[in-house]
């Protein structure tokens, strides 16, 4: 094999994981079915090398937490007017409610640091980070109904299919661990609404992407990646020695018949080896000095908790992980939201707050960018029965909150506003479609760019959609 | 395209003229491969067939358009003089105001690019229409090669062009463990005669197997899976749709009827239920049932997946692209696709329907096989029943109805209230009575609820304390409690009516109770809290309550009980509840006796006490237990000697309205049309023929059809060649892959349709070629000359799929059931994955893994469920069946290797092969050779035996000094472990089987 070839063969084994793909995707270019090329390079210096995302799923309560509406609470009980609702359309969970009784939040706000950002009393460890987060209050999005919005935020797109936002960026990145999977996901049950809405595997799937790029679930029980322990009385010595004679068989193989892939493979079962040990070393919690317990809680203990899981997210980006998808279930609150929220923000304020801090303490901050998002919003009147103290809240698309921190974000900024029902955005709009262009921009990749041909087209993240919200980059 | 400006870059030109020359100067430019593609990709996106984004007015996908004089005078193309071409000005220049594509998009075109339109203008700007909408002709064979196998002959004159040398035919082993893969997804068994492939191919083609693996292909192009998808993702029906696939490739089904009734069988003349069953394709398609969804919203996604569907699967043709605008680079406008979706616009169908295991339309068909165990279960019931009768007629009823009446009269048992009726404010919840006086709760399962239970006391009693029992049920949540998430339930109140007044309880005593959640919140008046049990019990729950005062409660009276779930924990009710009174001091525990005993003990005559001793003596209990089970396997039986399945079913009267949807939203009508077919594939649907599926069926079964037949011949061929000869099998568009054999394409489809669309005879044409034959070994110099295999000069190894990985490991270990068909089954599967993202109101929360034959059926019947389908196939590319998927990539990931080396069903396929090498074999050297043979169907090289026979002795020395090691090694899955076997030499031997089974050889299809 000349050494052209070889040099193909060795960047296809370690294609995704050890490389970055610039140089990779050149080379690849054509290939029948490995990668197709997604770009020649970074598309302009980034300013973010990472991502951990915190998926709030259910859709956190934007006036419950981030933005404030006191002029609702003189409204009381009043019926929602047709002038805000303009006859949007409502789920079929509420659109047949007689009256849209306008459900003032409970929780009272205040301001924080210098930027004097007002946040919600559920959220004081948030609020001790309001200097480095830029909040978002436009945020709005197409679908109504929990699958198709969760899988819009996701994938770019309601029906299933697409590659989802980290196997797009494992793609268009690659890793920079051997050892580790570039896109790793976690998953945690939220103590206010532990029966909650579910997840899917195609949110960190692949899609049309090989599956390779699909994010690995690091699990809370059993093995902490799939398949990762030998069997039972199956030693480490004795599976080296396999391992040792696989290759060499296998190398027969290939001076037999020449295949390059055989020689990927080889390469492939080394590195499964590798992982079986970093992957183990990585999620050992027992090196963490007490002071990371006092920042992300106790129950960064225990683990497939939320807490736990943001430890272990600083953890795997320090390992050169690129992607850390983070999933806490149960903020879908119809009803008695005031007793759920406080459950859900019990678990995720003081870790989520933790993590910008420990990444800023560290130096990651940087270059890492944290993103806290729902798939969408909640209604400003209230589903099923009003009371003085309990209420609940219905979908709503049209607006919502989120926040980001860290790499290329304007820090103590709030950008966009909504009307005073918290119904419709007033100014600075952003789309899922343009965060997630802005995301892809902060990592150097233009998400017009950043493409795979399928079914006859160049897929995008961003579909045809998508601008960049230059309000919220420093 | 305003007029071209004076700043038009003569260099530019001169430029591409220079390339021209070198490129492309010494033959002509073949258009369709070097000039159309271009424009596809660079041009149509605003000079294609979408009129919306249409810049200019300008249109290059026809070619009348292209010719076409401008008013200005000047001249898109002049054929023979590029530099007087507005065309070629337009994408040399180096204006920035004029270049093309413009410098703001995102595609250029390259030096070859432009060296190829320059020309392709310059020799005189030939037109040719797409391929692929030409119609098919069968072309002669080439010249010189006309006495070779179709195949061989345009393969090898392709070779001999490209000057490359073809392989030699591959070894007899190797060919047959190819051919066994391909045709069957299985190796070769090893008494297989090797003498003659061809009739090795027969052979393969009438196993039953065949069906099998070519159903899985068509599998995931009918996005087949287990659940309904979306949020909930309940479990459907519709295997035996599936199982009919397997059965219309087994009989070789000719293609174009398997069109017709997959399509339309429901409206052929007097469709019968296999026309009908067949139909089930277009309603595989996901289903939602996610509370607040808006049915119309979804009804119109499914037909429009139905349109994008149909159309991939048969036309490779990517009208999904035409839902929101025109095509961009198809001619295929919104209209027609809309057109095209009113063919399969008119089911009685709702569009949040995902709950149940069918969504109507749907039949219930009987299930093959299935009389004899009906049968067979009644029988067992019957002598059931005479046994316990029996036994209860030998007792003596008066000693026994004196014991009872004095249980009853001393302080006494619990006494079970029953026949207990009972009720939720939901209308869809059932209450089922079950033998020991409790009630299972079924049906709708709301967030929170009141179950209302009532009681009519036929013998008077006082009433001092009431005990609520939660019994553990299977149809509960993981075995448990409840129907929530995780089995818990949460009790906020309890009310008691006696006499129709209402009774004031206190919390006394309770089993079991969760952190801050004691039984005495169930009796405060606060609604929102209960009291509650931790999740995943699946034990008997009990709680007393004591009666603030007793009550005398007379015969005849009514009880009222009111189980209230209202502390907002969503759908924790319990399950199967069992209420029960007791007098004052009774222990919570004390045994109970049943209403009716305690009736027939008031009764005293025979019948009454015989029938209450049936029921109720311990020492009759197997018995009754006996007569239960058999009952519940008749239950079981007659269930499954049913089956339902979704089909296609017109409905009656006017059909639905079909419009254009503008931005392809639901919610946004316009234009109405009528059912009708693209028409630039210039075949219109005959004048006389209704409008319906049958006339789509039919029009695409065509032989003037020009894609049809090469799509599905060219899946056949990737399914044999690893690639199609269209390399991108879902699109046969513009901007699709050009056949690397467009003559032989068109030469095998052209033979398809003249066969009779015979599947079988198509791919025993393929497999009798040399090409299929060839040897696979590569040399650098073939690597660098075609790496892609594009031109076959040696056959192309590949990754098994991931189905055919696990099969193999099933069938090398002797491990594999073959029975075909039947409902899905549940093999291993790590621990947790499907609990780790269930939600609320599912039935796919829990993974109660299947045992025994279960375990070992082929991955073809393993239960898919959409949101979390198989890890170890997703691992390995396979389809996720949430929308029709035509080709998979391959990729080769360290994951993979983790699936095949410590997966429980690897590992004990390994240590099950390595039991039969040690029984099939008497010495080391025969072993080794023996596994060998088994895993590669050949024999072992010398080199290859000494290295397992090192390994060997390595690995038997570490069991030997460690025999617990050994013990625990070999102690995996539930197959059982043979007892003649030293687990030394067991364990020892697994080592190489777990070698065997991930060699690269092992994993690769030959």
């Amino acid at each position: 094999m000349n050494s052209a070839l070889h040099r193909r063969v060795f960047l296809q084994q370690t294609a995704g994981l050890g490389i970055g793909a610039t140089a990779l995707q050149t080379l690849l270019h054509g290939e029948q079915h490995g990668e197709q090329a997604s770009s020649l390079s970074l598309h302009h210096p980034p300013k973010a090398k990472r991502i951990i995302y915190l998926c709030q799923s259910g859709a956190p309560s934007q006036m419950d937490l981030f933005d404030p509406k006191p002029a609702m609470a003189k409204r009381f009980n009043e019926n929602l007017p047709e002038s805000i609702r303009k006859g949007q359309r409502l789920t079929t969970m509420t659109s047949g409610q007689t009256r849209f009784p306008v459900a003032p939040s409970i929780f009272s706000f205040s301001r924080h640091g210098r930027s004097g950002m007002e946040i919600s009393e559920l959220l004081p460890h948030t609020g001790s980070i309001a200097d480095r987060i830029c909040l978002i209050r436009s945020m709005h999005t197409e679908a109504i109904n929990h699958d198709p919005a969760i899988t819009f935020l996701q994938t770019g797109f309601e029906q299933a299919g697409r590659p989802s936002l980290g196997a797009w960026l494992s793609y268009g990145l690659g890793s920079v661990n051997a050892d580790l999977p570039a896109f790793v996901v976690m998953l945690s049950r939220g103590s206010g609404r532990p029966n909650c809405q579910p997840l899917y595997d195609r949110l960190w799937g692949s899609g049309f992407l090989p599956s390779r790029h699909q994010g690995v679930k690091f699990l809370a029980t059993g093995d902490p990646v799939l398949f990762l322990q030998n069997p039972p009385g199956s030693s480490l010595e004795a599976r080296r020695e396999n391992l040792d004679s696989i290759a060499a068989l296998n190398h027969l193989e290939h001076e037999r018949l020449g295949d390059p892939e055989t020689l990927t493979r080889i390469a492939q079962y080394e590195m499964a080896f590798r992982m079986q040990t970093s992957v183990p070393e990585v999620t050992d919690l027992s090196d963490e000095p007490e002071s990371t317990f006092h920042l992300y809680g106790e129950k960064a203990r225990q683990r497939g908790t939320y807490a736990a899981n943001c430890l272990l997210a600083r953890r795997l980006i320090e390992k050169g992980v690129r992607f850390v998808q983070l999933y806490h279930m149960g903020w879908d609150q119809h009803n008695a939201l005031p007793k759920q929220i406080r459950g859900q923000c019990h678990d995720t304020d003081q870790p989520s707050a933790a993590l910008v801090k420990d990444l800023h303490q560290r130096g990651l901050l940087e270059d890492t960018l944290v993103i806290w998002a729902g798939e969408f919003g909640r209604t400003i009147y209230s589903q099923g029965e009003l009371t003085a103290d309990n209420y609940g809240r219905d979908h709503h698309p049209r607006c919502f909150s989120l926040w980001l921190a860290g790499a290329g974000i304007k820090p103590g900024h709030i950008h966009g506003s909504t009307d005073d029902f918290c119904y419709n955005i007033e100014a600075d709009p952003v789309h899922i479609h343009d965060l997630n262009a802005t995301l892809l921009h902060l990592l150097g990749l233009d998400h017009e760019r950043l493409t795979w041909r399928h079914q006859g087209r160049d897929f995008r993240l961003t579909d045809v959609h998508g601008h960049l919200v230059k309000g919220i980059m420093s | 395209m305003p007029r071209a400006s004076a700043a038009l870059s003569a260099t530019g030109v001169a430029l591409a003229f220079g390339m021209a020359s070198c490129a492309f100067a010494a033959q002509p430019v073949d258009f369709g491969k070097y000039v159309l593609p271009v424009l596809s990709d660079k041009c149509f996106h605003c000079h294609g067939p979408d009129a919306s984004s249409r810049k200019a007015k300008l249109r290059l996908d026809l070619e009348d358009e292209v010719r076409k004089p401008r008013s200005d005078g000047t001249a898109l193309i002049v054929p023979g003089d590029a530099a007087a071409s507005l065309l070629i000005q337009r994408v040399t220049s180096t204006d920035p105001d004029e270049v093309m594509p413009p410098p703001d998009f995102v595609k250029k075109l390259s030096p070859t690019e432009l060296a190829a339109l320059t020309a392709w203008v310059q020799q005189g700007a030939k037109w040719e229409a797409h391929w692929a909408h030409q119609p098919v002709r069968r072309p002669a064979l080439p010249p010189g090669f006309e006495h070779r196998h179709p195949v061989d002959a345009f393969i090898d004159a392709a070779l001999a062009k490209a000057g490359l040398t073809p392989n030699p035919r591959a070894d007899a082993a190797t060919l047959q463990r190819r051919a066994a893969l391909d045709l069957t997804g299985l190796p070769p068994s090893d008494e297989s005669d090797l003498s003659d492939l061809s009739d090795f191919i027969q052979k393969l083609l009438s196993s039953p197997h065949y069906g099998e693996r070519m159903a899985w292909d068509w599998l995931d192009l009918a996005r087949y899976a287990d659940s309904h998808g979306y949020q909930k993702d309940n479990l459907r029906s519709m295997w035996r749709w599936r199982d009919w696939v397997v059965e219309a490739f087994n009989r070789n089904l000719p293609f174009d009827q398997f069109t017709i009734l997959q399509l339309a069988g429901d409206l052929l003349p007097q469709a019968g239920v296999e026309q009908i069953l067949s139909t089930g394709f277009n309603r595989n398609h996901r289903l939602n049932a996610e509370a607040g969804a808006i049915d119309e919203e979804y009804r119109v996604e499914y037909v429009l997946d139905r349109v994008e569907t149909t159309a991939t699967a048969w036309m490779g043709l990517t009208a999904g692209c035409a839902r929101c605008h025109d095509h961009k680079y198809d001619p295929l406008s919104q209209r027609e696709f809309f057109a095209l979706a009113a063919f399969f616009n008119n089911l009685d169908e709702r569009g949040n329907d995902g709950v149940g295991l069918v969504a109507e339309p749907a039949i219930t068909l009987s299930v093959a096989g299935m009389e004899r165990a009906v049968a067979e279960a009644e029988s067992a019931v019957e002598k059931a029943v005479v046994a316990l009768e029996a036994a209860a007629l030998s007792a003596d009823l008066d000693a026994w109805g004196a014991m009872q009446k004095q249980r009853l009269e001393t302080c006494g048992p619990w006494r079970v209230l029953e026949p207990l009726q009972a009720l939720g404010q939901d209308k869809g919840s059932t209450f089922t009575p079950m033998a020991d006086g409790s009630l299972l709760f079924g049906g709708a399962n709301p967030l929170n609820d009141v179950h209302e239970a009532r009681l009519t006391v036929r013998d008077g009693f006082t009433l001092h304390q009431l005990r609520l029992e939660a019994l553990p049920d299977a149809s509960l949540t993981g075995g448990s409690l409840a129907r929530s998430f995780d089995g818990a339930f949460s009790l906020s109140g309890l009310d008691v009516e006696i006499h129709g007044a209402a009774q004031k309880l206190l919390a006394f005593q309770a089993t079991h109770a969760a952190d801050e959640s004691p039984l005495h919140h169930a009796t405060d008046a606060d609604p929102l809290t209960g009291w509650r049990v931790p999740g995943g019990l699946r034990e008997r729950v009990r709680a007393v309550f004591e009666l603030a005062q007793p009550v005398q409660v007379r015969a005849g009276s009514e009880i009222v009980i009111r189980l209230r779930y209202e502390s907002r924990e969503e759908q924790f009710i319990i399950g199967r509840f069992r209420l029960s009174a007791g007098a004052a001091g009774l222990k919570m525990d004390a045994d109970e006796m049943p209403q009716s005993l305690a009736e027939a003990v008031r009764l005293g005559d025979a019948e009454s006490l015989r029938a209450a001793y049936r029921e109720t003596a311990p020492n009759l209990a197997p018995l009754r237990a006996a007569r239960d089970a058999a009952r519940a396997t008749l239950a079981d039986a007659k269930a499954a000697a049913t089956t339902q399945v979704m089909v296609m079913r017109e409905r009656p009267g006017e059909p639905r309205a079909t419009h254009v949807l503008k931005r392809g939203l639901y919610d946004q009508p316009g234009e109405r049309v009528q059912a009708d077919v693209p028409a630039f594939l210039g075949l219109p649907l005959p004048d006389d023929a209704p409008r319906d599926r049958l006339a789509l069926a039919r029009w695409l079964v065509d032989p003037r059809h020009p894609l049809t037949a090469r799509v599905a011949v060219n899946r056949l061929w990737q399914m044999l060649f690893g690639a199609g000869l269209v390399r991108t099998p879902e699109d046969f568009g513009f901007q699709g892959g050009r056949p690397t054999h467009p003559e032989l394409l068109d030469w095998l489809a052209a033979e398809f349709m003249e066969k009779g669309w015979d599947i079988q005879a198509m791919l025993r044409l393929l497999m009798t070629s040399d090409t299929y034959a060839r040897s696979a070994a590569a040399t650098p110099a073939m690597l660098e000359r075609d790496p892609e295999n594009r031109l076959l000069a040696r056959a192309t190894r590949f990754r098994l799929p991931a189905p055919m990985l696990r099969d193999q490991a099933l069938a090398v270990s002797g491990l594999l059931v073959p029975r075909l068909g039947g409902p899905p089954v549940k093999p291993y599967q790590p621990p947790g994955l499907w609990e780790a993202v269930a939600g609320v109101n599912s039935n796919t929360v829990t993974y109660i893994q299947d045992h025994d034959e279960n375990l070992r059926r082929r991955s073809l019947y393993t239960l898919w469920k959409r949101s979390v389908p198989p890890p170890n196939m997703m691992l390995f590319d396979a389809a996720a069946r949430e929308v029709c998927s035509a080709s998979r990539p391959r990729t080769n990931s360290p994951l993979q290797a983790l699936v095949t080396l410590n997966d429980t069903t690897y590992a004990e396929a390994a240590r099950v092969l390595a039991g039969r090498v040690l029984s099939e074999a008497k010495d080391d050297a025969a072993r080794i050779s023996r596994l060998w043979r088994i895993v590669l169907a050949r024999p072992p090289a010398p080199q290859e035996s000494a290295h397992l026979t090192a390994l060997l002795q390595r690995q038997l020395a570490r069991y030997q000094a460690d025999p617990g090691l050994a013990k625990s090694r070999v102690n995996i899955g539930e197959s059982p472990l043979p007892a003649h076997l030293d687990p030394v030499e067991l364990a020892a031997w697994t080592e190489l089987a777990e070698v065997m089974l991930n060699l690269d050889a092992t994993l690769t299809r030959p």
